[in-house]
């Protein structure tokens, strides 16, 4: 873990957001997207990996091998239906939320 | 992931770490060209990479979890565990085994004959509607000089019981003589066998509703199919046997094997019931008209002395 996990719990939520704007994605580009909005994101491998498998296995996304132009064979990610409402539902949460904790830190 | 594959996964874990594997080093491959591409050497970047990659084992662990039914892998690790350690106790496994196997033994062996003797109706249709006669016998009667209970009866006895009850219940004498005897059937040469015989009154067979396999069920010797299939092959009708001095033509094969759990009647006789009324051997056993109920026995003293109600 890095000194500052600032993706803690948000992860699954960004990979979402990432795969089905860019999707299908490998695991590596998936970090890359998500790292190249901020310096602050920094997306662990030892994170990812499992999260990726969680939703896998959660129905949320779905992964196939498919090859590079290199010939190798990499596994893409991409969401399904049901990862699309729990996007919907995580994203009104996580903007509720959010607003709620700003205004608090505002007004407290 | 479907659960067949969750669970092919626990059983070849190797398949699911294998693709781990090939996802993680694809991820290597891509951090180490693109911090080689920022303007590291390839063996610094690909050290970068490693550490920044983590505890592998950890990372293996944890997404093979998501991945495998791990309930059922726990418990194919308990088996295999319990196993190692049974065959490890080698005496103590003996033992269980034996003590368990003995005990299963010994509870299937009382449970059969409880269900012999107690649970299971009589191999005959109505089987609710039979009785067996017995009755108490007082002290002063008993050549014991205790009461007793008894289940025979003469057979002036029985013929007294059959038109006591006729309209009511059928009655049938039963001679169960409960041992092997001597006998020559026509088509052995005069050899004797050993076979098991009782006697049954006339129509007795018709009362406990006994299937005739073959052939008729009164008027002769009649043998069990069992024993039709045991000694003559099946066709047993139209022999003679020769009991003692007195001779009986085979007429028919009964689908029974007796009324008693564990013995099974060989040949069956034509009843002769004595006329001595202290020879109390038959068995009585009836079968009661539809919507008769056995009542209580009534003391004799309660009773009302006929004649005078």
């Amino acid at each position: 873990m890095s000194k500052f996990d600032a993706l803690q719990g948000s992860l699954p939520l960004l990979v979402l957001k990432i795969v089905e704007r860019r999707g299908p994605l490998h695991g590596y580009a998936i970090t890359t997207h998500i790292e190249g909005f901020s310096e602050l994101l920094r997306v662990e491998e030892g994170s990812l990996y499992p999260a990726l498998h969680r939703l896998e296995e959660a129905g949320l996304i779905r992964a196939e091998w498919s090859e590079t132009q290199h010939k190798r064979r990499v596994r893409m990610y991409s969401i399904t239906a049901a990862g699309r409402r729990r996007l919907r539902e995580d994203e009104r949460r996580w903007t509720a939320v959010s607003a709620a904790i700003g205004q608090v830190l505002r007004e407290a | 992931m479907s659960w067949v594959s969750r669970i092919v996964n626990v059983f070849r874990p190797g398949r699911a770490h294998a693709e781990l594997e090939e996802e993680m080093a694809f991820h290597l491959e891509q951090r180490v060209e693109s911090l080689m591409a920022e303007g590291s050497g390839r063996a610094e970047a690909e050290r970068a990479a490693r550490r920044r990659m983590g505890n592998l084992a950890g990372l293996r662990e944890e997404s093979y979890e998501a991945k495998s039914a791990v309930r059922l892998d726990a418990v194919v690790r308990d088996v295999r565990f319990g196993l190692r350690v049974l065959r490890k106790h080698r005496t103590t496994t003996a033992a269980a085994v034996v003590s368990l196997g003995l005990a299963i033994g010994a509870c299937t062996a009382a449970f059969t004959l409880i269900d012999a003797l107690l649970l299971r109706p009589l191999p005959l249709p109505e089987p609710g509607r039979l009785v067996q006669l017995g009755r108490l016998m007082p002290a002063f009667l008993s050549p014991w000089n205790k009461a007793a209970e008894s289940d025979t009866f003469s057979y002036p006895q029985f013929e007294l019981f059959r038109e006591a009850v006729r309209g009511e219940a059928d009655l049938v004498a039963l001679e169960l003589r409960g041992g092997l005897q001597p006998v020559k059937f026509d088509d052995a040469g005069g050899v004797s066998e050993i076979v098991r015989i009782d006697a049954v009154s006339e129509g007795g067979f018709g009362v406990l509703r006994v299937r005739a396999a073959a052939g008729r069920l009164d008027g002769g010797a009649v043998v069990s199919d069992e024993f039709a299939k045991r000694r003559f092959g099946g066709n047993a009708i139209g022999r003679w046997v020769s009991v003692g001095r007195e001779q009986f033509p085979v007429v028919g094969v009964a689908a029974f094997g007796g009324l008693q759990p564990g013995y099974l009647t060989d040949v069956w006789l034509p009843l002769k019931g004595q006329a001595d009324p202290d020879a109390g051997r038959y068995q009585v056993w009836g079968r009661l008209r539809e919507g008769v109920r056995v009542s209580r026995p009534t003391p004799l003293r309660k009773r009302p002395p006929s004649g005078r109600r």
